[in-house]
Protein backbone atom coordinates (compact mmCIF):
# COMPACT_ATOMS: atom_id res chain seq x y z
CA UNK A 1 0.00 0.00 0.00
CA UNK A 2 3.14 2.24 0.87
CA UNK A 3 4.51 1.14 -2.40
CA UNK A 4 1.29 2.47 -4.03
CA UNK A 5 1.09 5.79 -2.29
CA UNK A 6 4.51 6.74 -3.32
CA UNK A 7 4.44 5.36 -7.40
CA UNK A 8 1.08 7.61 -6.95
CA UNK A 9 3.15 11.00 -5.35
CA UNK A 10 5.98 10.45 -7.82
CA UNK A 11 3.53 10.51 -11.14
CA UNK A 12 1.80 13.67 -9.61
CA UNK A 13 5.13 15.02 -8.71
CA UNK A 14 6.45 14.53 -12.16
CA UNK A 15 3.72 15.93 -13.63
CA UNK A 16 3.58 19.47 -11.55
CA UNK A 17 6.98 19.70 -12.50
CA UNK A 18 6.44 19.08 -16.35
CA UNK A 19 3.68 21.72 -16.45
CA UNK A 20 6.05 24.46 -14.47
CA UNK A 21 8.80 23.76 -16.50
CA UNK A 22 6.95 24.42 -19.71
CA UNK A 23 5.06 27.24 -18.16
CA UNK A 24 8.33 29.20 -17.67
CA UNK A 25 9.93 28.63 -21.38
CA UNK A 26 10.31 31.68 -23.14
CA UNK A 27 13.62 32.69 -23.83
CA UNK A 28 13.94 35.21 -26.72
CA UNK A 29 15.73 35.32 -29.76
CA UNK A 30 19.51 33.72 -28.93
CA UNK A 31 20.57 34.03 -32.42
CA UNK A 32 22.21 36.56 -34.87
CA UNK A 33 19.97 37.95 -37.17
CA UNK A 34 21.62 39.90 -39.47
CA UNK A 35 24.00 38.66 -42.08
CA UNK A 36 27.22 40.58 -42.70
CA UNK A 37 29.59 39.94 -45.74
CA UNK A 38 33.30 39.47 -44.19
CA UNK A 39 36.31 41.22 -45.97
CA UNK A 40 40.07 41.17 -45.83
CA UNK A 41 42.38 43.90 -46.30
CA UNK A 42 45.73 43.20 -47.82
CA UNK A 43 48.36 45.31 -48.94
CA UNK A 44 50.87 44.63 -51.52
CA UNK A 45 52.34 48.32 -52.28
CA UNK A 46 54.64 50.52 -49.81
CA UNK A 47 51.14 52.72 -48.95
CA UNK A 48 50.15 52.72 -45.39
CA UNK A 49 46.61 53.64 -45.05
CA UNK A 50 45.74 55.62 -41.81
CA UNK A 51 42.15 55.55 -41.80
CA UNK A 52 38.82 53.96 -44.17
CA UNK A 53 35.61 54.97 -43.91
CA UNK A 54 32.84 52.68 -46.08
CA UNK A 55 29.77 54.31 -46.51
CA UNK A 56 27.33 53.03 -49.22
CA UNK A 57 24.67 54.34 -51.56
CA UNK A 58 20.63 54.22 -50.62
CA UNK A 59 21.19 53.16 -46.96
CA UNK A 60 19.19 54.25 -43.58
CA UNK A 61 20.18 58.11 -43.01
CA UNK A 62 21.55 58.63 -39.75
CA UNK A 63 23.33 55.07 -39.29
CA UNK A 64 26.48 54.30 -40.02
CA UNK A 65 28.17 51.83 -42.35
CA UNK A 66 31.09 51.16 -40.84
CA UNK A 67 31.95 54.82 -38.99
CA UNK A 68 35.22 56.14 -40.14
CA UNK A 69 36.84 52.78 -39.40
CA UNK A 70 40.78 53.36 -38.26
CA UNK A 71 43.09 51.05 -39.45
CA UNK A 72 46.30 51.11 -36.94
CA UNK A 73 48.34 48.94 -38.82
CA UNK A 74 50.74 49.32 -41.58
CA UNK A 75 50.60 47.51 -44.78
CA UNK A 76 51.96 45.57 -46.55
CA UNK A 77 53.54 43.82 -43.21
CA UNK A 78 49.85 43.37 -41.57
CA UNK A 79 45.82 41.89 -42.64
CA UNK A 80 43.08 43.40 -41.84
CA UNK A 81 40.42 40.71 -41.89
CA UNK A 82 38.05 42.04 -39.54
CA UNK A 83 35.86 44.73 -41.84
CA UNK A 84 31.76 44.04 -41.81
CA UNK A 85 29.14 45.36 -44.46
CA UNK A 86 25.42 44.63 -44.85
CA UNK A 87 24.74 43.69 -48.71
CA UNK A 88 20.98 45.53 -49.42
CA UNK A 89 18.19 43.19 -48.34
CA UNK A 90 15.95 44.95 -50.47
CA UNK A 91 18.13 44.71 -53.58
CA UNK A 92 20.42 42.73 -55.72
CA UNK A 93 23.00 45.58 -56.23
CA UNK A 94 25.13 47.72 -54.31
CA UNK A 95 28.11 50.42 -54.75
CA UNK A 96 30.33 50.90 -51.49
CA UNK A 97 32.35 53.86 -51.51
CA UNK A 98 36.10 53.42 -50.00
CA UNK A 99 37.54 56.86 -48.91
CA UNK A 100 40.99 56.37 -47.59
CA UNK A 101 43.34 58.34 -46.51
CA UNK A 102 47.04 56.98 -46.75
CA UNK A 103 50.37 57.91 -46.71
CA UNK A 104 53.23 57.38 -49.38
CA UNK A 105 56.79 58.57 -48.35
CA UNK A 106 55.95 60.85 -45.48
CA UNK A 107 53.55 62.35 -47.88
CA UNK A 108 49.76 61.64 -47.47
CA UNK A 109 46.93 61.61 -49.69
CA UNK A 110 43.33 60.52 -49.88
CA UNK A 111 41.51 58.63 -52.56
CA UNK A 112 38.03 57.27 -53.29
CA UNK A 113 36.96 53.72 -54.47
CA UNK A 114 33.23 52.50 -55.54
CA UNK A 115 33.08 48.38 -55.08
CA UNK A 116 29.93 47.25 -57.14
CA UNK A 117 28.31 43.56 -56.05
CA UNK A 118 26.55 41.62 -57.49
CA UNK A 119 24.42 38.87 -55.78
CA UNK A 120 21.14 37.41 -55.01
CA UNK A 121 18.78 37.28 -52.00
CA UNK A 122 17.09 34.50 -50.18
CA UNK A 123 14.98 34.51 -46.83
CA UNK A 124 16.10 31.34 -44.16
CA UNK A 125 13.81 30.84 -41.33
CA UNK A 126 15.50 31.00 -38.07
CA UNK A 127 12.94 30.24 -35.15
CA UNK A 128 9.79 31.14 -33.19
CA UNK A 129 11.48 33.76 -31.27
CA UNK A 130 14.35 35.57 -33.98
CA UNK A 131 12.13 35.19 -36.70
CA UNK A 132 13.70 35.26 -40.36
CA UNK A 133 17.59 36.18 -41.50
CA UNK A 134 18.83 36.56 -45.02
CA UNK A 135 21.45 35.00 -46.67
CA UNK A 136 23.04 36.17 -49.92
CA UNK A 137 25.47 34.77 -52.73
CA UNK A 138 27.67 37.11 -54.46
CA UNK A 139 27.26 36.95 -58.32
CA UNK A 140 30.03 39.69 -59.11
CA UNK A 141 32.44 42.08 -58.18
CA UNK A 142 33.54 45.18 -59.59
CA UNK A 143 35.86 47.97 -58.55
CA UNK A 144 37.42 51.00 -59.04
CA UNK A 145 41.13 51.65 -59.19
CA UNK A 146 42.29 54.65 -57.39
CA UNK A 147 43.58 53.27 -54.20
CA UNK A 148 42.42 49.10 -54.85
CA UNK A 149 44.36 47.12 -57.06
CA UNK A 150 41.87 44.03 -56.66
CA UNK A 151 38.14 43.09 -54.90
CA UNK A 152 38.05 39.35 -55.40
CA UNK A 153 35.15 36.84 -53.97
CA UNK A 154 36.84 34.14 -51.63
CA UNK A 155 33.53 32.73 -50.38
CA UNK A 156 30.12 33.62 -52.47
CA UNK A 157 28.36 32.58 -49.72
CA UNK A 158 27.30 34.94 -47.21
CA UNK A 159 25.12 33.73 -43.96
CA UNK A 160 24.73 34.47 -40.14
CA UNK A 161 28.09 32.51 -39.51
CA UNK A 162 30.16 32.51 -42.78
CA UNK A 163 34.03 33.37 -42.85
CA UNK A 164 36.01 35.92 -45.31
CA UNK A 165 33.72 36.29 -48.08
CA UNK A 166 35.85 39.26 -49.65
CA UNK A 167 39.47 39.94 -50.34
CA UNK A 168 40.63 44.05 -51.21
CA UNK A 169 43.92 44.40 -52.03
CA UNK A 170 45.91 47.66 -51.91
CA UNK B 1 17.87 26.64 -17.12
CA UNK B 2 14.70 25.33 -16.46
CA UNK B 3 15.01 22.73 -18.96
CA UNK B 4 17.83 21.38 -17.61
CA UNK B 5 16.89 21.22 -14.28
CA UNK B 6 13.31 19.83 -14.35
CA UNK B 7 14.30 16.36 -16.06
CA UNK B 8 17.07 16.26 -13.89
CA UNK B 9 14.73 16.38 -10.89
CA UNK B 10 12.22 14.35 -12.58
CA UNK B 11 15.19 11.52 -13.34
CA UNK B 12 15.79 11.61 -9.66
CA UNK B 13 12.80 11.28 -8.33
CA UNK B 14 12.77 8.24 -10.33
CA UNK B 15 15.89 6.82 -9.14
CA UNK B 16 15.21 7.29 -5.50
CA UNK B 17 12.03 5.11 -5.64
CA UNK B 18 13.48 2.60 -7.76
CA UNK B 19 17.07 1.94 -6.99
CA UNK B 20 16.43 0.41 -3.34
CA UNK B 21 14.38 -2.17 -5.47
CA UNK B 22 17.08 -3.34 -7.88
CA UNK B 23 18.05 -6.11 -5.38
CA UNK B 24 14.74 -7.31 -5.76
CA UNK B 25 14.93 -9.41 -1.65
CA UNK B 26 17.98 -11.09 -2.21
CA UNK B 27 19.36 -9.72 0.98
CA UNK B 28 18.36 -10.07 4.22
CA UNK B 29 17.56 -6.91 6.23
CA UNK B 30 18.71 -6.78 9.77
CA UNK B 31 17.22 -5.18 12.27
CA UNK B 32 13.42 -5.23 13.56
CA UNK B 33 10.87 -8.10 13.14
CA UNK B 34 8.52 -7.13 10.34
CA UNK B 35 11.92 -6.39 8.20
CA UNK B 36 12.67 -10.25 9.00
CA UNK B 37 9.40 -11.20 8.04
CA UNK B 38 9.39 -9.06 4.84
CA UNK B 39 12.82 -10.69 3.52
CA UNK B 40 11.48 -14.38 4.28
CA UNK B 41 8.10 -13.37 2.21
CA UNK B 42 10.53 -12.19 -0.81
CA UNK B 43 12.69 -15.28 -0.38
CA UNK B 44 9.21 -17.25 -0.42
CA UNK B 45 9.04 -15.40 -3.96
CA UNK B 46 12.48 -16.18 -5.18
CA UNK B 47 11.95 -18.52 -8.35
CA UNK B 48 13.09 -22.15 -8.60
CA UNK B 49 16.56 -22.69 -9.93
CA UNK B 50 17.03 -22.48 -13.40
CA UNK B 51 13.77 -20.20 -13.99
CA UNK B 52 14.75 -16.98 -15.28
CA UNK B 53 11.63 -15.36 -15.19
CA UNK B 54 8.44 -14.92 -13.59
CA UNK B 55 6.30 -14.29 -15.67
CA UNK B 56 5.57 -15.73 -19.18
CA UNK B 57 6.79 -14.76 -23.16
CA UNK B 58 3.76 -13.25 -23.88
CA UNK B 59 2.26 -11.22 -20.44
CA UNK B 60 0.18 -8.51 -21.89
CA UNK B 61 -0.80 -5.77 -24.47
CA UNK B 62 -0.89 -2.34 -23.38
CA UNK B 63 -2.35 0.54 -25.63
CA UNK B 64 -1.83 4.26 -24.28
CA UNK B 65 -2.87 7.61 -25.21
CA UNK B 66 -0.66 10.57 -24.56
CA UNK B 67 -3.16 13.41 -22.89
CA UNK B 68 0.03 16.66 -22.14
CA UNK B 69 0.24 17.60 -25.31
CA UNK B 70 -3.65 18.21 -25.99
CA UNK B 71 -3.94 20.28 -22.55
CA UNK B 72 -0.85 21.68 -23.55
CA UNK B 73 -2.60 23.14 -26.76
CA UNK B 74 -5.87 23.29 -24.74
CA UNK B 75 -4.51 26.18 -22.81
CA UNK B 76 -1.00 27.35 -23.29
CA UNK B 77 0.06 26.85 -27.29
CA UNK B 78 -1.13 26.51 -30.86
CA UNK B 79 0.66 23.51 -31.67
CA UNK B 80 0.16 19.72 -30.27
CA UNK B 81 0.82 16.26 -31.29
CA UNK B 82 -1.70 13.63 -30.99
CA UNK B 83 0.17 10.24 -30.10
CA UNK B 84 -1.40 6.58 -29.20
CA UNK B 85 0.86 3.76 -28.37
CA UNK B 86 1.01 0.47 -28.35
CA UNK B 87 3.47 -1.81 -25.94
CA UNK B 88 3.64 -5.85 -26.11
CA UNK B 89 4.91 -7.32 -22.55
CA UNK B 90 7.67 -9.75 -23.02
CA UNK B 91 8.13 -11.44 -19.58
CA UNK B 92 7.66 -8.59 -17.71
CA UNK B 93 10.83 -7.50 -19.07
CA UNK B 94 11.23 -6.15 -22.36
CA UNK B 95 8.38 -4.31 -23.88
CA UNK B 96 8.82 -3.34 -28.25
CA UNK B 97 6.43 -0.40 -28.46
CA UNK B 98 5.10 1.46 -30.88
CA UNK B 99 3.16 4.65 -31.39
CA UNK B 100 1.50 7.19 -34.45
CA UNK B 101 0.21 10.27 -34.27
CA UNK B 102 -0.41 13.42 -35.98
CA UNK B 103 0.43 16.99 -35.17
CA UNK B 104 0.11 20.23 -36.24
CA UNK B 105 1.14 23.73 -35.45
CA UNK B 106 -0.29 27.13 -35.89
CA UNK B 107 1.70 29.93 -34.40
CA UNK B 108 2.39 32.94 -34.20
CA UNK B 109 5.53 34.87 -33.78
CA UNK B 110 6.78 34.93 -29.89
CA UNK B 111 5.39 38.72 -29.18
CA UNK B 112 6.50 40.24 -32.56
CA UNK B 113 9.73 40.86 -34.16
CA UNK B 114 10.89 44.14 -33.59
CA UNK B 115 12.20 46.98 -35.86
CA UNK B 116 14.20 49.56 -35.77
CA UNK B 117 10.99 51.95 -36.36
CA UNK B 118 10.22 50.64 -32.99
CA UNK B 119 7.38 48.74 -35.23
CA UNK B 120 6.35 45.08 -34.25
CA UNK B 121 5.65 42.27 -37.02
CA UNK B 122 4.23 38.97 -36.12
CA UNK B 123 4.56 36.29 -38.50
CA UNK B 124 2.88 32.98 -39.05
CA UNK B 125 4.24 29.38 -38.52
CA UNK B 126 1.86 27.14 -39.96
CA UNK B 127 2.42 23.31 -40.10
CA UNK B 128 -0.17 21.04 -41.49
CA UNK B 129 -2.08 17.98 -39.76
CA UNK B 130 0.70 15.47 -40.54
CA UNK B 131 1.90 12.19 -39.99
CA UNK B 132 4.64 10.62 -37.28
CA UNK B 133 5.87 7.03 -36.33
CA UNK B 134 8.04 5.81 -33.30
CA UNK B 135 9.07 2.39 -32.69
CA UNK B 136 11.19 1.02 -29.88
CA UNK B 137 12.01 -0.81 -26.38
CA UNK B 138 11.20 -0.77 -22.73
CA UNK B 139 13.43 -2.20 -20.16
CA UNK B 140 11.65 -3.51 -16.95
CA UNK B 141 14.05 -2.74 -14.32
CA UNK B 142 12.17 -4.79 -11.89
CA UNK B 143 10.97 -7.52 -14.19
CA UNK B 144 10.71 -10.63 -11.71
CA UNK B 145 8.83 -8.25 -8.93
CA UNK B 146 5.80 -10.20 -7.48
CA UNK B 147 4.17 -6.31 -7.50
CA UNK B 148 3.59 -6.45 -11.50
CA UNK B 149 1.20 -3.71 -11.66
CA UNK B 150 3.45 -0.44 -11.52
CA UNK B 151 6.60 0.02 -14.34
CA UNK B 152 9.72 1.59 -14.02
CA UNK B 153 11.06 1.52 -17.57
CA UNK B 154 13.84 3.12 -18.93
CA UNK B 155 13.45 3.39 -22.80
CA UNK B 156 14.65 4.44 -26.04
CA UNK B 157 12.16 5.50 -29.74
CA UNK B 158 13.31 6.19 -33.25
CA UNK B 159 10.60 8.50 -34.84
CA UNK B 160 10.56 9.66 -38.26
CA UNK B 161 8.00 12.55 -39.18
CA UNK B 162 6.82 14.70 -42.42
CA UNK B 163 5.52 17.70 -42.16
CA UNK B 164 4.35 20.18 -44.63
CA UNK B 165 4.96 24.21 -43.34
CA UNK B 166 4.10 27.78 -44.74
CA UNK B 167 5.51 30.47 -43.47
CA UNK B 168 4.14 34.01 -44.02
CA UNK B 169 3.91 37.79 -43.16
CA UNK B 170 7.88 37.09 -42.63
CA UNK B 171 10.09 40.50 -42.20
CA UNK B 172 13.65 40.80 -41.80
CA UNK B 173 14.74 43.81 -39.56
CA UNK B 174 18.25 45.66 -41.16
CA UNK B 175 20.20 47.98 -39.06
CA UNK B 176 21.48 49.51 -42.19
CA UNK B 177 18.79 49.05 -44.72
CA UNK B 178 14.96 49.53 -44.98
CA UNK B 179 13.54 46.77 -43.50
CA UNK B 180 12.29 43.96 -46.08
CA UNK B 181 9.13 42.23 -46.38
CA UNK B 182 10.04 38.54 -47.11
CA UNK B 183 8.46 36.03 -49.77
CA UNK B 184 6.40 33.98 -48.00
CA UNK B 185 7.47 30.33 -47.98
CA UNK B 186 5.16 28.24 -48.67
CA UNK B 187 4.62 24.03 -48.92
CA UNK B 188 8.27 23.41 -47.26
CA UNK B 189 8.37 20.00 -47.02
CA UNK B 190 10.55 18.37 -44.22
CA UNK B 191 10.92 14.79 -43.32
CA UNK B 192 12.74 14.43 -39.79
CA UNK B 193 14.28 11.97 -37.72
CA UNK B 194 15.03 11.40 -34.19
CA UNK B 195 15.61 9.24 -31.43
CA UNK B 196 14.61 9.80 -27.77
CA UNK B 197 15.63 8.04 -24.29
CA UNK B 198 14.50 8.25 -21.00
CA UNK B 199 12.59 6.90 -18.68
CA UNK B 200 8.90 5.28 -18.28
CA UNK B 201 6.57 5.61 -15.62
CA UNK B 202 2.78 3.45 -15.44
CA UNK B 203 1.04 2.96 -12.00
CA UNK B 204 -2.04 1.49 -12.10
CA UNK B 205 -4.70 2.66 -10.58
CA UNK B 206 -7.90 0.42 -11.17
CA UNK B 207 -8.19 -2.95 -13.03
CA UNK B 208 -7.00 -2.17 -16.44
CA UNK B 209 -6.22 1.05 -16.25
CA UNK B 210 -3.42 2.90 -14.88
CA UNK B 211 -2.02 6.11 -15.07
CA UNK B 212 1.43 7.46 -16.29
CA UNK B 213 4.70 9.43 -17.86
CA UNK B 214 7.66 9.56 -20.06
CA UNK B 215 10.50 11.84 -19.73
CA UNK B 216 13.00 11.68 -22.37
CA UNK B 217 15.87 13.38 -24.21
CA UNK B 218 15.46 13.71 -27.74
CA UNK B 219 18.06 14.46 -30.63
CA UNK B 220 17.90 14.63 -34.42
CA UNK B 221 19.47 12.18 -36.27
CA UNK B 222 18.85 14.23 -39.41
CA UNK B 223 16.21 16.34 -41.32
CA UNK B 224 15.84 17.13 -45.23
CA UNK B 225 14.26 20.32 -46.90
CA UNK B 226 16.42 22.96 -44.93
CA UNK B 227 17.25 25.20 -47.47
CA UNK B 228 15.45 28.24 -46.23
CA UNK B 229 15.30 27.28 -42.87
CA UNK B 230 14.74 24.59 -40.16
CA UNK B 231 10.72 24.18 -39.21
CA UNK B 232 10.39 25.40 -35.42
CA UNK B 233 7.94 22.19 -34.67
CA UNK B 234 7.82 18.71 -36.08
CA UNK B 235 5.22 16.48 -35.28
CA UNK B 236 5.84 13.85 -32.68
CA UNK B 237 9.12 15.60 -32.03
CA UNK B 238 7.59 18.76 -30.97
CA UNK B 239 9.00 22.30 -30.21
CA UNK B 240 12.60 21.83 -31.82
CA UNK B 241 14.22 24.69 -29.77
CA UNK B 242 13.71 21.71 -26.80
CA UNK B 243 16.19 18.89 -26.09
CA UNK B 244 13.57 17.33 -23.86
CA UNK B 245 10.31 15.92 -23.94
CA UNK B 246 7.38 14.69 -21.84
CA UNK B 247 4.30 12.67 -22.55
CA UNK B 248 1.61 12.10 -19.78
CA UNK B 249 -0.50 8.46 -20.71
CA UNK B 250 -3.46 6.91 -19.77
CA UNK B 251 -3.14 3.25 -20.39
CA UNK B 252 -5.32 0.41 -20.69
CA UNK B 253 -3.99 -2.85 -20.46
CA UNK B 254 -5.63 -5.41 -23.13
CA UNK B 255 -4.71 -8.45 -22.02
Amino acid sequence: MLQKRSNILILLIGMALAVLGVASCDNGCEQMRESFMHISLTGTTSRSIRSLNIDAHGRKKGMAMSDSTTLQYTLPVSKFDNIELELNPNDSLVTFVLRSEYQDYGDKFQANDTVRIVYSVNGRFLDMDCGCTVDYEIKEVSCTRNLLEEARITDPKIFTESGINLEFTY
Amino acid sequence: MNRILLPLLILLACCMQTLPSWAQGRSIPKGSQAKAEEAASLIDDELPEGQTYRYPLFNGLNVSVDIFDPLYDLFLSDHASYEAQAMVDLHHRFFPLGAFGMGYADEKSNNGIEFSTGQKQEFTFKSDMSPFLKLGMAYNLRYNSTKPDDLYLIFARYGIAQSKVDLTNLYYASSNWDDVHLPDLIGQKYTTQWIEAGVMLKVQLIKHVSLGWDLYAKIKLSQSGTENGKPAFVPGYGDCSSLFGFNFRVYYDIF
